[in-house]
Parts: C-alpha cells; sequence; structure tokens
C-alpha cells in the first residue's frame, strides 16, 4: 500500500503491513548527519517476532500485542473494545475525562492545523497514519457508527469504517506512536485535543482490555506500588545507593554531606525519579550538595514509591494514576512534611501537580511543587558564590513538554542558566512551544523489540535536528557543549537518541541535569562537576 | 398562517432546543481531572508560565484576569488568530468565511430588530421619520450583501481547498462537503433573492414581522420562498453539527485549556472530587477493581 495514500478506513484492511517507512522519507538533518540515513537497514522483525506478534501497522512492535488464534478471538476483541467505548463515553465510568473527550470527539473541523505542530507525523515524512486526526479519527467513525443512535446510516455521512480486530490491534499500536506531547492541541483553533484522545484510547485498552506495554504496566506502576519503585530498586538498595553517592560526593567535591533520609518533621520530602539514582546518580547528588548548601531542611524517603516520583499511570491508566497519587501524597503525610518536591522529573510534574489533584480528596493531599522555582530562589538568593566562567561551553535547554506546555513553568529553568552559563542559547521552538524529546509519554522506557530504532529514526527527530541547529557552527566534537535536560525520562531519551547517532563522537555534545550545571558552577567545589565523557 | 411560516417556527425551536441541549450536555456534566494547556490566558504570562513558577504558590494569591483572557479571546474570536499562526492557507478562505457570517448574523439582528420596530407601527424605509429606522435600513441594506458575498467567497474557497488540497482532502468525510455546500446554496439563494427580488429587504423584513405577529405572509415570490425553506432547513440541521464549535470553543478553552483551578480543602472542587469518588468503577481488566468506589481502591497494588 502506498504510504501517503492511506486512509483512514484502511485502518481495517486486511493485508501484511499498513505503511512500510523508508528512511530517505524522514526529515533531514543537519550536517554531520545529513546522510545518516541513507542506505540504514532498519532493525526488522524476526520470523519469530512477526509470527507471534501483530506488527502490521508498520512493521514495529511498541506494545507488541499477539494475533487473535481463532474466529472467537478475533470477536472477542471486538466485542471487549466495544464494550470499554461505551465506558468511555459514560459519565459515571469515565467522569475522569469524560468531557474534555467529548468536546474532541464531537467538534473537529478536520482543518489539518494540527498536522504541522507534530514532531511524530512531521519527522517522518507525513505518514498518513502518524497524522495527529487519523487515530482521533478512527475513535470519531467507531463512535458514530457503533455507538451513537442511527449510526449504521449516518456513519456514511460522518465517515464511514469497519470495526473488526484489524481496527483494534493496529489501534492499539498506533495509540503508542503518539507521546502525548499535545503540542496539536496547543495550535488547534477550537481546542481539540488529540493527544487527549490518545490517551483515553489507552486508557480504554488498559482499563478495559488489559492491553499496555509491560514497561508501563506490569513493570511500571504495578511494580512501583509493589516493590517501591517501576526501576525495582528495593528500600533496601535506595538506603546502599545513597550511602555510595555520599561517598561519591566526598570523592568528587571533598565536601562531607549526610543525605537526610526518612527525617520526620523535615519542611521538604523530596522526590526524584528513581531512574536517577541506578543512571544518573550524579543528579541527586548534586541535590544534595546545592541543599546542603543553602540549609534547606530537607528529606528523602526509603518508603514504598516515596523515593520513585514517577507515575505511568498519568498516560496511560486512570486507576494506575490515583493509586500512585495517593501513595507520593501518603508518604508525605507519614513523614509530617510541610510540602512534596519533585526533582528533574517531567511527568512527575504533570501527575503530582496537576493531573492528582483532582483523583483524590483534599485531605489525602499535601502541597506539592516543582524543585526548579526554589532552585531559582537559591540560585538567586546568595547562599550559594558561584562562578559561571566555569560553564563557558555552549549550553542549549531542552524543555520537557511535561513542565513546560503541560504544567507551566517556563520560566525558572532560564533565569537560572542565565545566571550560570554565559554561553546559553535558546534551541528554537522553546518554552511552552518546545518539541518532545520523543521519549515522551513513556516511549523512553519502552524497549519492545524493534520499537527503540523508531523511537531514535522518527520519534526523536525533530529534537536531534533542534538540538544540532542551536549549535550549528560549534558542531567540532573537539567543542565540548550541554544540552540542560530537566527530566530523568528526557535524559533516557537523549541518551539512546545520541548513542543511536554517535552524537558525541561526531559533534562533541553532551547532556544532563540543570542541577549538574549549577553545581558545576559553585566557586568551593575544585574539580568541574560535569564529566565530559560519554557514559 | 402559511406552511413556510410553520416550517419556520419548528425550524427555529429545534434549532433553539438543539443548541441548548448540546450546551446543557458539557454544562451538565461532571468535574474531570486537569488537563490544561500552557500558556493560560488568565495568568497573564504570554510565554505559558503559570503559578507553579512560584515556591509556595498555595500561599500566595492566583492571578486571574479577565482582561487577559480578552486580549486572547477577542482577536482568537474576530479574526481566527490560531488559524492565522498555524494554517495561513487556510486562515486565507476560513476567515472570510466565519468573518461573513458574523456579519450575517448581525445583519439577521437588525432586520429582527427591523421588524419588531415595524409591528409597532414604525415603518422602517428611506423615508421613515425617525433618524433611527432610516440608519437601522441603510445599515441593513448595506451588511446583508457584504455579509453574503463575503462568506460566499470564504465558503467557495474552502470547498476548493478541500478538494484541490491533497491532506484535507484525504481527510475529509462526506458532511464536510454537505456542510459546505449546504451553505454555498443558502447563500447564493440569499444573494439571488437579494439582487433579483429583496434588494433593500423589505420583503424579508416583512416576512419577519408575520412571524412576530403570526399574520399570514402572502407574497408568493418563488425565489424568496426556496431561501427560506433552505434557511429553515440548515436551522434544524446545524445543531447536530460540529458547526457548533462556536459554543463549544468556550468548554474546551475555559474549562479544559484554562483551568487551572486548584483542589483546595473545603472548596468546590473538592466537594465535586468527592461526589465523583463514589462512582463505582466498571472498568474489566484484572488490575481494577471492578465493583469497588473510586475512593476504596487507593491500598491495593492492583496486582
Amino acid at each position: 500500500m502506498n504510504n501517503k495514500k492511506v486512509t483512514v478506513k484502511d485502518i481495517s484492511k486486511n493485508c501484511e503491513q499498513l505503511i512500510k517507512l523508508d528512511p530517505s522519507d524522514y526529515v533531514k538533518l543537519p550536517p554531520p548527519f545529513d546522510n545518516r540515513d541513507e542506505g540504514v537497514v532498519v532493525q526488522q522483525l524476526t520470523e519469530a517476532q512477526r509470527e507471534k506478534f501483530d506488527a502490521s501497522l508498520d512493521g514495529y512492535l511498541a506494545l507488541a500485542q499477539s494475533r487473535p488464534q481463532n474466529k472467537k478471538e478475533e470477536e472477542a476483541l471486538v466485542t471487549t473494545f466495544i464494550s470499554g467505548l461505551k465506558k468511555l463515553m459514560s459519565e459515571t465510568d469515565n467522569w475522569t475525562f469524560l468531557e474534555p473527550l467529548m468536546l474532541s470527539i464531537e467538534f473537529c473541523a478536520r482543518c489539518q492545523t494540527c498536522a504541522e505542530a507534530c514532531p511524530i507525523f512531521t519527522a517522518s515524512g507525513r505518514q498518513e497514519i502518524y497524522r495527529p486526526t487519523y487515530r482521533a479519527e478512527v475513535l470519531r467513525r467507531i463512535y458514530n457508527k457503533y455507538i451513537k443512535p442511527g449510526g449504521k446510516i449516518l456513519g456514511k455521512l460522518t465517515g464511514d469504517i469497519e470495526l473488526n480486530w484489524n481496527t483494534v490491534v493496529r489501534l492499539a499500536e498506533l495509540v503508542y506512536r503518539c507521546t502525548l506531547c499535545r503540542r496539536c492541541a496547543s495550535v488547534c483553533p477550537i481546542g481539540v485535543d488529540n493527544g487527549l484522545i490518545t490517551r483515553e484510547l489507552r486508557k480504554l485498552f488498559s482499563q478495559e482490555m488489559g492491553l499496555a506495554p509491560k514497561e508501563l504496566h506490569e513493570l511500571g506502576t504495578v511494580q512501583q506500588l509493589r516493590m517501591g519503585s517501576s526501576t525495582g530498586m528495593t528500600p533496601v538498595a535506595l538506603k546502599d545507593i545513597i550511602e555510595f553517592m555520599e561517598e561519591e560526593i566526598e570523592e568528587k567535591t571533598g565536601k562531607k554531606i549526610k543525605i537526610p533520609i526518612d527525617k520526620e518533621g523535615a519542611d521538604i520530602l523530596l522526590i526524584h525519579n528513581a531512574g536517577e539514582y541506578l543512571s544518573w546518580p550524579e543528579n541527586p547528588e548534586a541535590f544534595a550538595i546545592i541543599f546542603d548548601a543553602a540549609g534547606i531542611n530537607y528529606t528523602l524517603s526509603s518508603e514504598l514509591a516515596g523515593y520513585d516520583a514517577v507515575n505511568y499511570g498519568v498516560w496511560y491508566d486512570d486507576v494506575q494514576l490515583a493509586r500512585v497519587a495517593y501513595k507520593h501524597n501518603d508518604v508525605g503525610k507519614k513523614l509530617k512534611v510541610k510540602k512534596i518536591l519533585v526533582g528533574e522529573c517531567g511527568h512527575s510534574h504533570k501527575a503530582l501537580l496537576v493531573v492528582s489533584d483532582r483523583v483524590l480528596s483534599s485531605e489525602n493531599l499535601i502541597p506539592r511543587e516543582s524543585t526548579l522555582p526554589l532552585l531559582e530562589t537559591i540560585v538567586k538568593s546568595g547562599k550559594i558564590n558561584f562562578e559561571p566562567k566555569r560553564n563557558n561551553f555552549p549550553v542549549t535547554l531542552h524543555d520537557p513538554c511535561n513542565m513546560v506546555r503541560l504544567t507551566g513553568i517556563v520560566r525558572p529553568q532560564r533565569e537560572i542558566l542565565r545566571i550560570i552559563a554565559p554561553k546559553f542559547r535558546e534551541m528554537e521552538p522553546h518554552g511552552a512551544e518546545n518539541y518532545c524529546c520523543g521519549g515522551g509519554s513513556g516511549f523512553a522506557i519502552m524497549q519492545s523489540m524493534n520499537f527503540p530504532d523508531w523511537r531514535s529514526s522518527i520519534a526523536g527527530r525533530m529534537k536531534l535536528k533542534q538540538i544540532l541547529d542551536a549549535f550549528k557552527g560549534e558542531i567540532d566534537p573537539s567543542i565540548h557543549k550541554y544540552v540542560c535536560t530537566p527530566c530523568s525520562n528526557c535524559k533516557g531519551q537523549i541518551r539512546d537518541l545520541f548513542n543511536y547517532y554517535n552524537v558525541w563522537e561526531k559533534a562533541g555534545i553532551l547532556y544532563g541535569g540543570l542541577v549538574d550545571i549549577i553545581v558545576n558552577a559553585m566557586d568551593d567545589i575544585k574539580e568541574p562537576f560535569i564529566k565530559w565523557e560519554w557514559m | 398562517m402559511t406552511s413556510l411560516q410553520l416550517l419556520m417556527y419548528f425550524s427555529v425551536i429545534i434549532c433553539g432546543i438543539g443548541i441548548v441541549r448540546k450546551v446543557l450536555k458539557y454544562v451538565r456534566m461532571p468535574i474531570h481531572l486537569r488537563w490544561e494547556l500552557y500558556p493560560v490566558a488568565h495568568e497573564g504570562k504570554d510565554y505559558g508560565g503559570s503559578y507553579y513558577e512560584e515556591v509556595e504558590w498555595w500561599a500566595k494569591s492566583r492571578k486571574r484576569s479577565v482582561i487577559d483572557e480578552l486580549k486572547f479571546m477577542i482577536p482568537e474570536i474576530l479574526f481566527i488568530r490560531a488559524l492565522y499562526n498555524h494554517n495561513r492557507k487556510l486562515w486565507i478562505a476560513s476567515f472570510p468565511f466565519h468573518g461573513g457570517l458574523y456579519v450575517t448574523i448581525c445583519f439577521l439582528f437588525l432586520l429582527v430588530i427591523g421588524a419588531v420596530i415595524q409591528t409597532f407601527g414604525v415603518p422602517v424605509l428611506p423615508n421613515s421619520s425617525s433618524w433611527f429606522t432610516r440608519l437601522l435600513y441603510s445599515v441593513t441594506m448595506i451588511i446583508g450583501p457584504v455579509g453574503f458575498i463575503t462568506s460566499l467567497l470564504g465558503c467557495i474557497m474552502l470547498l476548493f481547498l478541500r478538494f484541490a488540497d491533497r491532506d484535507l482532502k484525504i481527510n475529509s468525510t462526506l458532511q464536510d462537503y454537505f456542510n459546505l455546500f449546504f451553505i454555498t446554496a443558502l447563500l447564493i439563494c440569499a444573494l439571488a433573492t437579494w439582487f433579483f427580488i429583496d434588494s433593500s429587504f423589505t420583503l424579508t423584513r416583512e416576512y419577519i414581522q408575520s412571524l412576530i405577529t403570526m399574520k399570514p405572509f402572502l407574497s408568493r415570490n418563488a425565489m424568496l420562498k426556496l431561501e427560506l425553506i433552505i434557511f429553515a432547513l440548515f436551522l434544524i440541521y446545524f445543531p447536530f453539527t460540529h458547526m457548533t464549535h462556536m459554543f463549544a470553543k468556550y468548554f474546551t478553552y475555559h474549562k479544559v485549556r484554562w483551568e487551572d483551578e486548584p483542589n483546595i480543602e473545603g472548596g468546590k472542587i473538592d466537594a465535586h472530587v468527592k461526589s465523583a469518588l463514589q462512582h463505582t468503577i466498571k472498568w474489566n481488566a484484572s488490575h481494577v477493581p471492578t465493583g469497588k468506589k473510586w475512593s476504596e481502591i487507593f491500598k491495593e497494588n492492583g496486582e
């Protein structure tokens, strides 16, 4: 099938694969990556994988759903989907998002203004199935035809579609081709939110059909609620890591810092994304150094979920969202802190500060805030002396969608960088108009089969282009450059993206957190905190 | 009373009920989780900042500026700014279309005012004794055709784009074309009636007057009748389409995109949340505690 001629109706077609991606269609990257995709053999699924899973959407597997084995299973897929769809449209079953969902279903004018705003649609060379309206229109047509009265007849007018197992299986995979960055929604003249429609479809698949990527569900929210963290890290392991961090801080800075843990009555409970402890311990170390120097009365927690700020429920499941949010607030209450502070983790900002605000009643909530305003206050307070020349290298800032467009925290991180990084420059577009890193909505942690290839070559492409453009004229790898990335998942995605394109070797660009570069500028730290090496 | 008058009463009632029903549907919807998108206009931070940029934001007063909302809304409503900024090609067609419709709606409003005045025995004519009715007569006569022509041009351009632009073409439904053809037909009829029969809209005003007074309207003019029939049918059809987005926009902006009210103890939001948490969960996946209330799920792990 010609990729560019695929229509909404085609999702139900019985064919081997709806589209086949060709890297020569993708948006061109600036030098030295302008020819990177020519002749690249995209990782293909093995025969065994193709046999077992349904890859009939685009040949990539994020959800990796098994094919139905017989007619009965095919019919069951459709029946369960319809049952879930009815709940999605019900006031009692979907009170959490019914109003925004219905508004987006009912009022889209199909003007396609959203298409150009979507980094995945654009980067992929405008593949129809990645168009923001595509999956929304599939849902709209199914709803119009199979749920609304008279739909079988009126459905011809509002756009026909056949609901069969192909439709369900492909749609389940297709909802994991959008990072929920909601850039599409921000440009819609009517206020339709195709990102929300995608999120709600994910919810239908999860809450009714039990279908969700294992990294988000079994290894994500379920593991977090059972073991304390989606990383699998237990409270005992956390305490070991904290000891290791204290030693490493002393080694790196000469400072002897005791990192407070489970300190009842502290002013602040600081919760990091637990991925930081395992992959980027320098980030929580930097927090410890700054908070110690500024005399902040805070504590970490070793309670279940109290040391992992992630809440993957925000991407796919309201029930899991509520459960994790409850745990986070409960830990704060038990420690009798005045507030919870969310570390450098974008989606936790959105989940803990914004979305979970109404999934718990007030007696289960305690005040929550971002670390960024507090960091800005500390940097401007004069409590710490900075030597900005230590950061005398080109710096640009990646804006995590969840912090800027979805939570409205745009200014503090910039104020800080303007003080401590003399060569700071913005990437374009930035702030609330930023591009997603390509790892949003769980993609950064999803490692299913050949999905990471798709994530790097398509989902993260516009971000890589932006980063390279921000350092235009300084791409020479001998000039060390820094992408300040105040989000754990974004860092994971940028790490994979840079690995995929060999960015460190070819362009000398490193990524790291905001606190890392703050500590790097502290004048009482002898050695540079940022290590210019690819880990 | 003629059948044409009955049709018009019927269509106005259906249209009114349809719109009110649609608006009420959204007014009565349960509280939803926050899903705002920044910039939130009433925060007054064009760059997209929020109260979350403040340390201990809950202890400070939050800005909620109606003027900042209006600064965003007025250009958006009048000039469709989002389309201008992000889809200029479509804006070139959409702006005259919507702008023309706004003018046409004003024209209809003036016609109704004129008809009401006439029911009190004051004729709306160029030689009326009152300056107001003379002005009303002239303005109505000017803005009517301006509205028809502008929106017709926009409508034809939109139709052309739906047929010629590849992206729009493959993503349009039959209804999208039908809506535009319907409006085109209505506007052509309105223009033809104005041009050939009723250049001063005296006849149309008399028709509206007859609707107000419930007295028979005796004109036998076929073109005027056709225009009125198409208009009546459009009124019946309109509330059941996505063309009601003019009303939806209030909800998409004020109740979703800009809805940033935090849940404070003892507040209205808290009361709504507490009530919503009493709903029983009916979802069926194995990790979902089907049959329990939302308020009872928190201590489970969902395994």
